[in-house]
């Protein structure tokens, strides 16, 4: 026990909590949004495509996350847009930015003179390679993300909870799709190294689909998640470390442990007396 | 003319992209506490025209007016009860929240004690207050209505619009139903699409026969249904009516 604690010594070691708890926060408030809404396709496109602000950032040696926050944006407005106006079907609109930013990214990485060993970090998360500036840029994002859900709550519940009627009461209805879609670009881009941008998906549904079996609250749902995405991901990464595997893969992999755990449970009490 | 809560003129709705019109050539009007029964086939556009006087469908040609403004105005006097569950039943909601989310005034405008009074009203009316703590999906269909109703009611509007209500409930809830709209037209003027016009024949000032096109509009008459169904109509001691159009 006293190793454990030994290594909180180490600068990256407390990036690595860090990380996980404002990781936590963007997945317990986001996710649970997109998973009662049922936008877990739509974030995955939005996720894959924030690729492509990746590459271009690698290409032009500025900061990839940071490049990754307005192309992530664009491809949320782009998928909004397609699936709200366009005669493109919604489904078919998310595929085509989900790997159109993929490709563009992989395009700009591959010109990216010399090597590109971030490469895989961005695509697979490198918790352990967190810096101080991602955690200052996290706190932002977070500190964004829970600025609109305070404001906003009502407005967020109505939108995904029943559109129509939210509509006929006034709230502006698109916007509020488009700040929920935006919410989850930004998101992306504060999980995309903790399990980098193909796993980000998981983190957004896992933790809130675990939760949402126990609780009929809006608001319990988000505060649990929170809770129950940062253990996850703690747990994921000290695990990663006993057993030598990849951090990001094993976070997700043990938060999908968890969640079928979750499920028999659940079956488990509602057989009982 | 201005007596008329909701007006409309030459109404053309197209859906994109089919050349037939779904609405063709509308006008009508209400008046203040009609009640008004919107009859016809499926896919006539019954529900369709309630999305237009609520703004949520604008039409390619004509005047909508309600409450003598733009729809997107008027829609403060009405309350909606839509006909499906536009929402998931497993979504985290309580009963008491979702009837609240009729009380929206605004962005950053809070829900303050008069309004959750209101929705303890509402939910009297509908005899559901014992519920309110209940997630929605944790209801039965009868019980979700009464609830999507009283969220329309806690708005007090001046107007409800009901979509096939007493589709998918039993007998008795439609009964239950039927007790409830004859207390509230004394409050409010009620449209309500059906293909039961059962208990309120007795009572409603004017029947609306609509299939694309009003074929009739006024006081109910049998042979004016017959002839927007396009076919012998037939109303069985428990006065549903029946026909080659409808899955009833």
């Amino acid at each position: 026990m006293m190793e454990i604690l030994n290594y909180l010594h180490y600068e990256f070691v407390r990036n690595a909590i860090f990380a996980s708890i404002l990781a936590g926060i963007a997945c317990g408030i986001v996710g649970s949004l997109v998973v009662v809404k049922r936008i877990v396709f739509i974030s995955g496109g939005i996720s894959h495509a924030a690729f492509g602000g990746i590459g271009i950032g690698l290409f032009f040696g500025l900061n990839p996350v940071i490049t990754a926050i307005p192309f992530s944006i664009l491809s949320a407005i782009g998928i909004g847009a397609l699936s709200k106006k366009a005669k493109v079907s919604e489904d078919a609109s998310i595929g085509i930015i989900w790997a159109v930013g993929m490709a563009i990214g992989i395009i700009f990485a591959g010109f990216t003179p010399g090597y590109a060993p971030d490469l895989i970090s961005y695509l697979f998360g490198n918790i352990l390679m967190v810096s101080k500036n991602d955690i200052i840029m996290m706190i932002a994002l977070d500190s964004l993300i829970i600025l609109l859900i305070i404001l906003f709550y009502r407005e967020f519940l109505a939108v995904c909870f029943d559109e129509e009627f939210a509509a006929t009461v006034g709230i502006p209805v698109n916007l509020f799709y488009f700040m929920l879609l935006c919410g989850v670009a930004l998101s992306v881009v504060v999980l995309v190294k903790v399990v980098g941008i193909i796993l980000v998906i998981a983190l957004l549904t896992i933790p809130s689909s675990i939760v949402k079996q126990f609780t009929s609250s809006m608001k319990k749902l988000i505060i649990v998640s929170i809770f129950v995405c940062i253990a996850m991901t703690m747990a994921g990464l000290c695990l990663s470390f006993v057993l030598n595997l990849p951090s990001g893969a094993t976070i997700v992999l043990f938060s999908a442990l968890i969640l079928a755990f979750s499920a028999c449970i659940r079956r488990a009490f509602s057989f009982a007396p | 003319m201005s007596d008329d809560i909701v007006f409309l003129k030459d109404v053309f709705v197209y859906y994109e992209g089919i050349s037939t019109p779904i609405l063709e050539n509308i006008s009508f009007s209400v008046k203040e506490k009609d009640l008004i029964a919107i009859m016809g086939p499926n896919g006539g556009g019954k529900t369709t025209l309630l999305k237009v006087i609520l703004g949520l469908v604008k039409p390619s040609k004509g005047i909508v007016e309600v409450f003598g403004r733009h729809p997107e105005e008027g829609r403060k006097f009405i309350g909606y009860v839509p006909q499906h569950f536009s929402f998931d039943l497993s979504f985290p909601i309580s009963v008491f929240d979702a009837v609240l989310m009729g009380k929206y005034k605004g962005m950053f405008k809070r829900n303050g004690e008069e309004d959750f009074e209101a929705v303890e009203n509402a939910l009297k009316i509908v005899e559901m207050e014992d519920f309110k703590d209940r997630q929605i999906g944790k209801l039965s269909g009868g019980q979700i209505q009464r609830v999507l109703i009283a969220r329309a009611l806690v708005r007090e509007p001046k107007l409800l619009l009901l979509d096939e209500p007493t589709a998918s409930i039993d007998p008795e809830m439609q009964n239950y139903l039927y007790e409830l709209l004859l207390n509230l037209r004394k409050r409010m003027a009620i449209i309500i699409v059906t293909h039961d016009i059962g208990a309120v024949s007795d009572y409603i000032d004017k029947i609306m026969c609509l299939n694309r096109r009003i074929f009739y509009f006024g006081p109910l008459k049998l042979s004016e249904l017959e002839k927007t169904y396009g076919s012998s109509v037939e109303l069985v001691n428990h006065r549903m009516h029946r026909c080659q159009f409808c899955d009833k």
